[in-house]
């Protein structure tokens, strides 16, 4: 059987095996969004402009986190394990269609469902601010956080190959906490680099901001070094996760 | 050919189950994998298939290494674990799904084995009893006409009558170039079964021998009065039963639970009779 005959056959069996799952994640999502326009539409006097686009990354990472948490259940499971182990396709094959699902399927098919449900609700309600509460995905740079999507997502399988209980909610621990500490990190680094002890916030490889004559001064990397980070990060990154998440495969022992 | 070389093997690095063992089976044989609760026999098979990994070493089928689980080392063997978890899907989709990985899969043997086991075939895969999903594991693997099977416990959850039809199912699907391993710590179920006797305890190999081999080595029998010479012995409500060294001249059908018995309490009088002669 070739490559190609055989992601198929692997397509076919993660399919097959739990398409109920799928519907009912796309149902539980589909209620989710209505949900939660309902909610942003009803109280639309609290809540300022952008809020399509609030709902729409709450459902990409909730739905996505909760997506993998079922994709990987097999890893959970040492009979189930020792099955997918033993289906006659290489590690990088299987690894491969994890991503497809992980990743790509999901992206897709949540943000049809996104737009399908936001159509609909505001073809049902009426609203001056409608146009406000509307998302705009592919506009404005929005789209950099479908590629901070695909890490996420990434770490969530690698963190499934590492942990061998709880790996979801250890996995998004370890992101908060890195996160935080990078965050607090970075504050002191730029500190202690540029005796500036007015700086109050940072992003690694990003910016801090300090606060010069009373206002907000923030500094941004050259935009070259800003432009080879974002590389690294949005295609490099991916690509190194995808590695770790095969050869912790490779390793998986029972 | 399944050949481990020097394997040595353990849960951590510092407490090894197996140092250095070394172990041949020629194909054309059911091997009888026999040991206590603990002995290491399920860790020895796993390592046959590649599920982990040895410290130092090698467990090669066919001269395909097994840690590497590489596809070509895949389609020649099958694993059926102790305990049989399937998918929420029918047996026409199971089917679907899985019988295409394999290129020798026998459909048609495959629901034969199911009529002969009793199951019925447009059951959702997920509903049935644990000896139900192994029954169709059994089935199936038997179907995918690997050229190694590896069983762990494989009587496990069978009712008396699933474990005739067992017999008769494995004894039907020999061939002369495929190898057979049944791991169990139920001796009496293999009876009549195996080719080959494998008796692991405590990581070590006490015992590997053909049937052949034992019957023209041990005798089992009676045990006679005046008879001094058992290398262990039962009592049993229809008298005691012991095995002993075999003259040469005697034959008795073969006691997997006494020869078993005779391996782990009189290890030395049994590596005595089988390192002589």
């Amino acid at each position: 059987m070739n490559y190609i005959r055989k992601m198929i056959a692997l397509n076919r069996r993660q399919y097959l095996e739990h398409w109920q799952f799928y519907s009912l994640l796309a149902f539980a999502i589909t209620g989710l969004l209505f949900l939660l326009f309902f909610i942003t539409w009803h109280w639309q006097e609290s809540f300022s402009g952008g809020v399509g686009n609030g709902i729409f990354l709450i459902g990409l990472f909730g739905g996505g986190a909760a997506f993998s948490a079922f994709l990987y259940q097999d890893l959970r499971h040492p009979a189930k394990t020792i099955w997918l182990l033993g289906i006659i396709a290489s590690a990088g094959q299987k690894v491969m269609l994890w991503i497809i699902y992980a990743v790509f399927l999901y992206g897709v098919a949540y943000t049809i469902i996104f737009y399908l449900v936001e159509a609909l609700f505001f073809s049902i309600v009426t609203a001056s601010q409608s146009t406000m509460t509307k998302a705009n995905v592919f506009s404005n740079g929005f789209y950099s956080f479908y590629l901070i999507f695909v890490n996420f997502q990434l770490w969530l399988m690698v963190g499934s190959l590492a942990f061998h209980k709880g790996a979801l909610i250890k996995t998004l621990l370890l992101m908060v906490l890195y996160f935080i500490i990078a965050a607090t990190g970075n504050v002191v680094l730029m500190k202690a680099m540029t005796g500036e002890s007015s700086i109050t916030s940072s992003l690694p490889f990003n910016y801090f901001q300090f606060i010069h004559d009373g206002e907000n001064i923030y500094v941004y990397l050259p935009a070259n070094l800003q432009a080879l980070i974002n590389v690294s990060y949005n295609f490099l990154l991916p690509l190194f996760l995808s590695y770790i998440a095969y050869l912790k495969f490779t390793e998986k022992e029972i | 050919m399944i050949v481990i070389k020097d394997l040595t093997y353990g849960y951590h690095s510092r407490n090894t189950l197996f140092q250095e063992l070394n172990l041949t089976l020629p194909p054309g044989k059911v091997y009888g994998l026999l040991g206590k609760n603990g002995a290491g026999k399920s860790s020895l098979i796993k390592n046959m298939a590649g599920l982990i990994f040895p410290q130092t070493g090698s467990c090669t089928i066919n001269g395909l290494e097994a840690r590497h689980r590489r596809p070509e080392f895949l389609a020649q063997i099958f694993f059926i674990p102790e305990e049989c978890e399937l998918p929420p899907v029918t047996i026409p989709a199971f089917l679907r799904i899985y019988s295409v990985f394999y290129r020798s899969f026998d459909e048609g043997a495959f629901y034969e084995y199911l009529r002969i086991f009793n199951v019925p075939e447009n059951c959702q895969l997920d509903k049935l009893s644990f000896g139900q999903k192994k029954k169709i594991h059994i089935a199936f693997a038997l179907a995918a006409n690997t050229n190694v099977l590896i069983m762990d416990e494989p009587t496990n959850g069978l009712d008396i009558p699933s474990k005739i039809e067992f017999r008769e199912i494995i004894t039907r699907t020999r061939r002369h170039d495929k190898i057979t391993i049944m791991s169990t710590h139920q001796v009496k179920d293999l009876d009549g079964l195996i080719d080959s006797v494998i008796i692991i305890d405590q990581g070590r190999v006490l015992l590997s021998a053909d049937k052949e081999e034992i019957g023209q080595k041990l005798y089992f029998g009676d045990k006679q009065t005046g008879d001094d010479t058992s290398l262990y012995g039962i009592d049993t409500p229809a008298g005691r039963r012991i095995v002993r060294r075999n003259n040469g001249i005697e034959t008795s059908t073969l006691d997997l639970e006494l020869l078993f018995n005779a391996a782990i309490y009189n290890l030395p009088g049994i590596r005595a009779v089988f390192q002589t002669q």
